[in-house]
């Protein structure tokens, strides 16, 4: 038995600990407070819950998703995904609120000028420097936006990027997916692997059934424009891919690919939740009906487009306030705030002076500490693999399934 | 036999055994299941050397998106390299081979002598995106699809989204006609005014598979893509028109959103939301098609139906349509799979070719048929053959060809 243990803990540091660790437990910069953070796995800053086990505690988690992460070597990554999941377990209520990336918000502290929602994220990452990474920085200045623009607290985070879908989707020799009509987009963001986060590029897919690679796969999943209904379309898309994964997820062979797609997220997930709580996170999405799921998008009614050719989304304020009230049990405390209706150029205004932002030094400083947690942590999450049967000894399931759920911009993800 | 010859020849039979294994695995020799390795353009695929295999003619077909032919003596040839090619159709007298050559953004239509060689753009799809104040950009880019030819072998029908940039926002609809119509070209003057062969439904990807019906020059069959009227549900039907019936009254048909969109066209294949038939492909004989069906979530079907005479000259006129809808009743499932999709019947009509899927791979497959001479109704004879093991390399949603 010691020797079966021992020889597991061994695999499971060879080949999972390090991608896993630098997934999980990655802390958000606490702007609120503006103190230097050490961002030390181990030390939870102050305002942000440790653990995201499902109590008996409202529990809000922002999902952020970029299209172009760069892989953190330089550049400013955009965030153009950000989906609010809020769960109340005594009364068993989930909402998942999705804000437009195009929608403009006052940028905290002055930083920067009203923009769009998805430049707080590449703010954060090139202007403040709080904490001791530059995403970090980015997660806690989104954090820090949709506080102070409409009063919701974030209690965790989960970063998603698309590039790593991709990767995923080819680890797993793509997909046979049967294209349910023919698809015709002028206008998909070309973002992926591409300099200009704002380009563009046509689609038409073909119907029937064919062979998808990742990035083929991600534009059928994501095009918005190949349906007179919009994103109703969409998400039958969604279910398709969703589908097609769980088989190719489910097949014997994907044993053998395991630490290949862990190594495939590594890069492309990170969220401060422990690892045993992500894996209870997403537990409790797959047993949600999902019907039952209030869904909100803040864009039209919610917003108008601007009219002085930024191509952003104006609030509307008087619709978006009841409703973050009701959805995330707020009441007086919800807010609005109203933005210029002309966007005008502004100084930007760094904040902080820390040390340096170089992702590799925090790994360093990381390894040593985590190393008996890491361990921990996989006992604790094989554990409640067993005993839930979820079969998701290692939690990596849980972290595709994370995954798939920022970038269907829908809980179904987790039912893969 | 000394102890020292017997242990010599139980070295010799145990090396015997090692290299009829090796030649199992390097693909030397006969190859597994009947299937040999063969080259083409630079890829390595499996081909059925069986008898069963065996047929007349010649397939044409896409691996890695470069057009190649399949003969029925199982060789294989590579007539296109280093492009994205798509949906080869040969002229009726055999010349000419029509395709498609993708690019990002755009795709040109193309024809070729049939045997390979020099290359002649017909239609050029290159634009570029144009700003847009306050939008996204439009495109001045177009998409062209799966030429067919006329049985003159010179006029090439083909699906383009050329009319983007003259069709606006209509009743019903707050966009600009992105969906690809059907349209008509002369191969010998590529820059006279196209005809406009077949229109399309707004939001849905417009129409696919348009071919001529055999022995009848004036007919022309093609999938049509639409919502129902709730929006929600697909309506995916089989057509056939007049093809000069737009031309022939100008203003008269349009395209547009359901309910508002009026064709020429009558329906083979009923309304009803969710359901889905698609591909036609016509006997040679021109009174039959193969098309695909979806059957539920996780099944197609092949069927066979006959198809009505002299529907297309009065489309909106209650006996038509209900004449031209009658054989759909007569549909026989011939096969059916999880995936199974693009018929292309044998010049002689006593078999048809199909992508299939098995062991998580689409591969060609031909299945022999047989039709009843009183009753005219088709059935398998045999097992379904497959014809190829390409590993993945083979194009489903390419549309493949068989020529005599």
């Amino acid at each position: 038995m010691v020797v079966v243990a021992g020889g597991g803990a061994w695999y499971y540091q060879t080949n999972f600990a390090s991608h896993l660790n630098s997934i999980t437990g990655q802390q958000a910069a606490n702007l609120s407070s503006k103190k230097q953070n050490t961002g030390s796995q181990s030390q939870a800053p102050a305002g942000v819950s440790k653990s995201a086990s499902i109590g008996n505690k409202r529990v809000n988690i922002l999902l952020l998703g970029s299209d172009n992460d760069a892989k953190f070597q330089g550049g400013a990554p955009l965030a153009q995904t950000d989906i609010i999941v809020t769960i109340d377990p005594t009364t068993k209520y989930v909402g998942m609120l999705s804000i437009p990336r195009d929608m403009r918000v006052n940028i905290p502290d002055g930083i920067a000028a009203p923009n769009k929602l998805d430049t707080a994220f590449a703010y954060g990452w090139q202007y403040v420097h709080v904490g001791p990474t530059a995403f970090s920085n980015a997660v806690g200045l989104s954090m820090l936006t949709i506080e102070q623009n409409y009063g919701i607290h974030i209690d965790h985070y989960a970063w998603v990027g698309l590039d790593g879908f991709i990767k995923v989707i080819d680890t797993a020799g793509g997909l046979d997916i049967d294209a349910t009509h023919p698809m015709v987009d002028d206008d998909y963001p070309n973002d992926v692997n591409n300099k200009n986060a704002y380009d563009y590029k046509r689609l038409y897919i073909a119907p029937g059934p064919q062979h998808m690679n990742g990035v083929q796969a991600l534009e059928y999943v994501r095009t918005r424009h190949s349906d007179l209904v919009g994103d109703f379309g969409r998400s039958a898309r969604q279910q398709q891919v969703i589908s097609q994964l769980k088989t190719k997820l489910d097949t014997p062979d994907i044993i053998n690919k395991i630490n290949e797609l862990a190594a495939d997220l590594d890069g492309y997930v990170k969220t401060d939740m422990q690892l045993p709580d992500l894996v209870n996170f997403m537990n409790y999405a797959r047993s949600l009906d999902l019907n039952k799921v209030d869904r909100a998008v803040l864009s039209p009614p919610y917003s108008s487009m601007a009219r002085d050719n930024s191509g952003d989304y104006l609030p509307n304020c008087a619709l978006i306030q009841p409703k973050i009230a009701q959805m995330f049990a707020l009441g007086d405390n919800a807010k609005c705030e109203p933005v210029n209706a002309t966007r005008k150029a502004g100084i930007i205004n760094p904040v902080g002076s820390g040390p340096d932002n170089s992702e590799s030094k925090v790994a360093q400083t990381q390894v040593q500490d985590i190393s008996m947690q890491s361990f921990s942590q996989m006992a604790q999450v094989s554990t409640m693999s067993l005993q839930e049967g979820t079969n998701d000894p290692l939690g990596v399931r849980s972290l595709l399934d994370l995954m798939f759920v920022v970038v269907f911009d829908s809980l179904d993800g987790s039912k893969v | 036999m000394t102890m020292k010859q017997h242990k010599r020849w139980q070295i010799v039979v145990l090396l015997l055994l090692v290299a009829l294994s090796l030649q199992s695995c390097l693909g030397i020799g006969g190859g597994n299941n009947g299937f040999q390795t063969k080259s083409t353009g630079g890829t390595q695929i499996g081909v059925n050397q069986t008898d069963q295999a065996i047929f007349q003619g010649k397939i044409y077909f896409t691996l890695n998106r470069s057009l190649d032919t399949l003969d029925g003596k199982h060789d294989i040839k590579n007539l296109t390299r280093r492009l994205d090619v798509r949906d080869p159709a040969v002229s009726p007298d055999g010349k000419w081979v029509a395709f498609i050559i993708r690019h990002l953004n755009y795709s040109d239509l193309a024809i070729m002598p049939s045997n390979g060689g020099t290359i002649r753009i017909l239609l050029s799809g290159n634009g570029q995106f144009v700003a847009n104040p306050g939008f996204a950009p439009k495109s001045t880019h177009n998409w062209y699809a799966q030429p067919s030819w006329g049985q003159d072998s010179k006029h090439l029908l083909f699906l383009s989204d050329l009319a983007k940039s003259t069709q606006g926002p209509g009743p019903g609809i707050n966009a600009f006609l992105l969906d690809l119509q059907a349209f008509e070209i002369s191969i010998e003057n590529p820059k006279a005014t196209l005809q406009a062969i077949a229109y399309a439904n707004y939001g849905d990807g417009g129409n696919r598979d348009a071919s001529y019906r055999p022995h009848h020059p004036d007919q022309v069959i093609y999938t049509h893509y639409a919502y129902d009227t709730t929006n929600t549900k697909q309506v995916i039907q089989l057509f056939l028109e007049d093809a000069n019936a737009i031309t022939n009254n100008p203003g008269k048909y349009r395209p547009g959103a359901t309910g508002y969109e009026f064709d020429p066209a009558v329906a083979l294949t009923p309304a009803t939301p969710d359901l889905a038939n698609l591909q036609p492909a016509f006997s040679p004989d021109g009174n039959s098609i193969a098309y695909v069906r979806r059957l539920d979530a996780t099944h197609m079907g092949i069927f066979v139906m006959p198809v009505a005479e002299n529907v297309t000259q009065n489309p909106n006129d209650p006996a038509v349509v209900k004449k031209a809808l009658a054989p759909y009743a007569k549909s026989a499932l011939l096969l059916s799979g999880q995936y199974i999709s693009q018929p292309a019947w044998s010049p002689d009509g006593t078999k048809f070719a199909y992508i299939g899927y098995n062991n998580n791979t689409f591969d060609l497959w031909m299945a022999n048929v047989s039709k009843d001479a009183k009753s005219g109704k088709y059935t398998i004879k045999g097992t379904p053959i497959q014809l190829t093991d390409t590993g993945g390399k083979l194009d489903a949603d390419s549309r493949p060809f068989w020529t005599p």
